[in-house]
């Protein structure tokens, strides 16, 4: 079968997609009421992905794609759970007899993929277990074609799709949001927080953005400094240099340069500048 | 949910039971108790039909995006897939074998010439095969793992094809 070993390559490539991931404007109100729903249902991802060490949004997204939110079909797959799959994965859950509950189908699902082993929830990460979730595919037979099961509706997507298990049509396109797509959406307008490193706040255990894990506790990513290089002040100075009459060498130093940019954009020197 | 294999829509119909209890084992790839469709009167066939656009649930969730694993029953070393293929659609197979095996493909397509198979091996490289007769070919497979077939319509216009694939290793 066609697995993906995850790469630090790969798991840049994730970032970069997920960072210049936009949604199709004319699907923006269908991505917005589908994470709506996700949403509402919160708890109940919670109930089945705390006891495994999975994020709640991880298995939304999921039964957006696999049930279409529905709470009477088989995480795996969309079968019904009156009865075992009978698509891949066939035959689940092996045990106990149905109909099944959706969180004892929810968690065999997750379970057979082991995703209740993983311990790394940062976004490069889950996008690859999404992708993995729906198979390599597209990645390994199909590289013309990012996953729609990550990127339809967004800018990263056009055309091609496993239509069914197995079968692959480069000319038909998929009608579902991406899980990727969701994420961003769900990024962009709050449903995820974030900490300062950029990793996403998963909910599960005592990681659930108390203390000093939220931004406005740890204050401002970037401070004024003389000596410190840091990487987000590269990408500030660089940002900054796309204003006009703003020219900054791209060393990583917030210095008084770069305080001084920062000022002619936004009317304020950088926190932690003396002439502030 | 399956796919109705005349209609395209995934539908939740249960009256395809009636043909055959093990109608749609995984979509994509249809086991032999399919083959006895091809023999069926146009009557049902027309009862089948209508009953799965009575009943269309438009499921747009597609299907995993992994070949189906060619299924080798127990003591056998042959296997036969049936399935359709519509426009540019082409099925993935996986199988393992071993080096110095001996791969047979026999193809059976409607319309006759309009599917072919290609074979690669696990290293990626195109898998040569030899004609033994129209509907035959074989190779001796090069290495250990699995090897990939790909059921494609020779031609991607639209249209519909289906396929009868026994593959044989040995």
């Amino acid at each position: 079968m066609a697995s993906v070993a995850f790469s630090s390559t790969l798991g840049d490539e994730y970032q970069r997609l997920f960072d210049t991931c936009q949604i199709r404007p004319e699907r923006l109100q269908e991505v917005e009421s589908l994470i709506k729903n996700i949403t509402q249902n919160r708890n109940r991802y919670k109930a089945v992905g705390d006891p495994l060490g999975i994020p709640w949004y991880f298995i939304g997204v999921i039964h957006c794609l696999e049930a279409s939110l529905n709470f009477n079909k088989h995480l795996h797959n969309g079968d019904p759970l009156t009865a075992r799959t009978v698509q891949v994965p066939k035959g689940r859950p092996k045990t106990g007899e149905p109909p099944f509950t959706w969180e004892q189908s929810a968690t065999d699902a997750l379970q057979i993929k082991k995703l209740d082993q993983v311990t790394d929830w940062s976004f490069p990460a889950t996008l690859y277990r999404l992708e993995g979730y729906n198979g390599f595919g597209y990645r390994v037979f199909h590289p013309e074609v990012l996953s729609p099961y990550l990127w339809s509706y967004s800018s990263h997507y056009t055309k091609g799709k496993y239509v069914a298990d197995g079968t692959f049509s480069l000319t038909a396109v998929s009608k579902q949001c991406g899980a990727a797509a969701l994420l961003r959406r769900m990024a962009e307008i709050g449903t995820l927080q974030f900490k300062p490193d950029g990793m996403p706040i998963t909910g599960v255990g005592k990681d659930n953005g108390d203390g000093n894990t939220l931004f406005d506790k740890s204050g401002p990513l970037i401070r004024f400094s003389k000596k410190e290089r840091s990487p987000l002040v590269e990408e500030l100075q660089k940002i900054l240099n796309t204003f006009p009459g703003i020219f900054l060498k791209v060393d990583g130093i917030a210095g008084e340069k770069t305080s001084d940019a920062f000022k002619k954009v936004t009317g304020r020197f950088l926190v932690g500048d003396p002439r502030a | 949910m399956g796919r109705c294999h005349y209609s395209g829509y995934i539908t939740n119909c249960s009256f395809r039971f009636l043909i055959s209890e093990k109608w749609y084992e995984a979509r994509g790839a249809v086991e032999l108790e399919t083959l006895r469709l091809f023999n069926l009167s146009r009557w049902a066939l027309a009862l089948v039909i209508a009953l799965n656009f009575a009943i269309p649930q438009a499921y747009a969730q597609g299907g995993k995006a992994e070949p189906l694993r060619v299924q080798f029953r127990r003591g056998r070393s042959s296997a036969t897939i049936a399935g359709k293929l519509r426009g540019d659609q082409q099925a993935e197979y996986v199988a393992g074998g071993k080096k110095d095996q001996k791969l047979t493909i026999n193809l059976d397509a409607r319309p006759p010439g309009s599917i072919t198979v290609n074979v690669k091996t696990p290293d990626g490289a195109d898998l040569e095969l030899k004609p033994d007769s129209k509907q035959q070919w074989s190779a001796t497979l090069p290495g250990d793992g699995d090897y990939l077939l790909w059921v494609v319509r020779s031609s991607v216009k639209r249209g519909t094809s289906l396929y009868k694939l026994t593959v044989t290793i040995r």
